[in-house]
């Protein structure tokens, strides 16, 4: 039976090194992808991914099981996207338009949902919507789909209560199903 | 299918973009490093390196120690054996200068030989400790000059007192302490005696008298011999 990673965690910061290994293979990918189609810039996100990754070893003796390892990372992450919002004069508070009623994705003209789903379905249109969202119902969205984190987790790793969690998501889902013409 | 389930099926169509080796390798290479065991060098370096220190220093202290004895270790009569001879006394002429100036007003240039001479014998010995026994010696003379003339009197002899004590007494005094700074009586009570018996034998009854009532009050205690009463007593 494999280890957990929570295990896997614990086990690093007793000081085994394969411990962690085995969670960077694991979670490589997917917090690669959430970092990228959060900044958008390669370059961007090599330096975002690679500081959260320092945070989580640097942070090692500090880590409690009390929740799953995915949630503890992706905190981490989101703290840095934070930081790294702030850094470039972004508010990350009066992004949130969750009240807003849905609308379509402010992308270029030639990035019209209904003409990139009627056109091709091209999945780079999608990739424009997903980087069209709000930044806190694409956190939400990324977060779901790239780190498998539930609502609760959503809402314990951004720091909002579920409900706010729940909205989020829900807003961001209607709007690329409508972007890739399925609502 | 729920539209939730296209949505996410169409996501994972998306491309699945990767970090670069290096940065895995970059990233992995610091976990390693934060959990290594550290080097038996590094590990042993600052308690080693403490160690020699303290040695060192424990060694150089006992190394100063041997080289250079202290002041308080080393036999005292040995210094004024280097000193040349005009320095063994070096303080003690300073000292006693204002002493020996005082006994010379105060009292004949012969008694007060030898209280020079007999504190200058001490600094032979303990020549650093000579300015503190003088001005011990000194105290207890001001003190005395302070004090009444009997208790200065009555103080036994061959002590520092006997530098004010008066060589003889002038005339009678007015009170005690006058008597005594004036004219000072002899220190030797048979030498009044003495006096007054020669007064008696001179027919001078009346100054035999004076002074023999001056002497029993200087004497209060002082037994005088049977021989010697007989020949002072009043007629």
């Amino acid at each position: 039976m494999a280890a957990s990673d929570e295990q896997l965690m614990l086990a690093y910061a007793g000081g085994d090194a394969r411990a962690f290994e085995s969670l960077y293979a694991k979670h490589r990918g997917p917090l690669y992808r959430f970092v990228l189609r959060s900044v958008k810039s390669p370059g961007e996100a090599e330096e975002l991914y690679q500081d959260v990754w320092m945070r989580a070893i640097e942070a090692r003796a500090r880590y409690s099981p009390r929740a799953k390892f995915t949630t503890w990372l992706y905190t981490i992450a989101h703290h840095r996207l934070i930081d790294h919002w702030r850094s470039r004069g972004l508010a990350v508070v009066s992004m949130d338009d969750e009240d807003k009623p849905v609308a379509e994705p402010a992308a270029a003209p030639d990035a019209e949902p209904h003409r990139l789903i009627e056109a091709q379905q091209s999945l780079e249109r999608l990739a424009a919507a997903i980087a069209a969202l709000p930044l806190v119902q694409r956190e939400a969205f990324l977060l779901h789909h790239e780190g498998e984190l539930s609502v609760a987790q959503i809402a314990a790793a951004t720091g909002v209560n579920e409900e706010a969690a729940k909205s989020r998501l829900r807003y961001a889902m209607n709007k690329l199903k409508a972007a890739i013409g399925d609502d | 299918m729920t539209d939730d389930d296209k949505l996410s099926k169409r996501y994972r169509e998306l491309a699945r973009e990767e970090p670069s080796p290096a940065l895995d390798d970059a990233i992995l290479a610091a976990s390693r490093r934060a959990v290594a065991k550290p080097s038996l060098a590094r590990r042993w370096g600052v308690p080693v390196s403490i160690a020699a220190v303290l040695v060192l220093a424990f060694g150089l202290t006992l190394e100063m120690q041997h080289e250079k004895p202290d002041v308080s270790t080393a036999p005292p009569v040995s210094l004024p054996s280097v000193l040349p001879p005009s320095a063994a006394p070096m303080q003690a002429p300073e000292a006693e200068e204002a002493p020996a100036q005082k006994l010379e007003s105060a009292t004949s240039a012969a008694r007060a030989a030898p209280a020079p001479a007999a504190v200058a014998a001490k600094p032979q010995a303990f020549p650093q400790k000579k300015a503190q026994p003088l001005a011990k010696e000194r105290a207890p003379r001001d003190e005395l000059q302070a004090a009444p003339a009997e208790q200065k009197i009555s103080a036994p002899t061959g002590t520092a007192l006997q530098y004010n004590a008066p060589a003889t007494t002038a005339a009678p005094p007015a009170s005690p302490r006058a008597d005594y700074n004036a004219a000072p009586a002899s220190p030797d009570p048979g030498q009044e005696l003495e006096r007054i018996a020669q007064l008696r034998a001179d027919g001078n009854d009346a100054e035999a008298d004076r002074l023999l009532a001056q002497f029993q009050r200087r004497y209060p205690g002082y037994k005088i011999p049977d021989a010697t009463w007989e020949r002072v007593k009043p007629r």
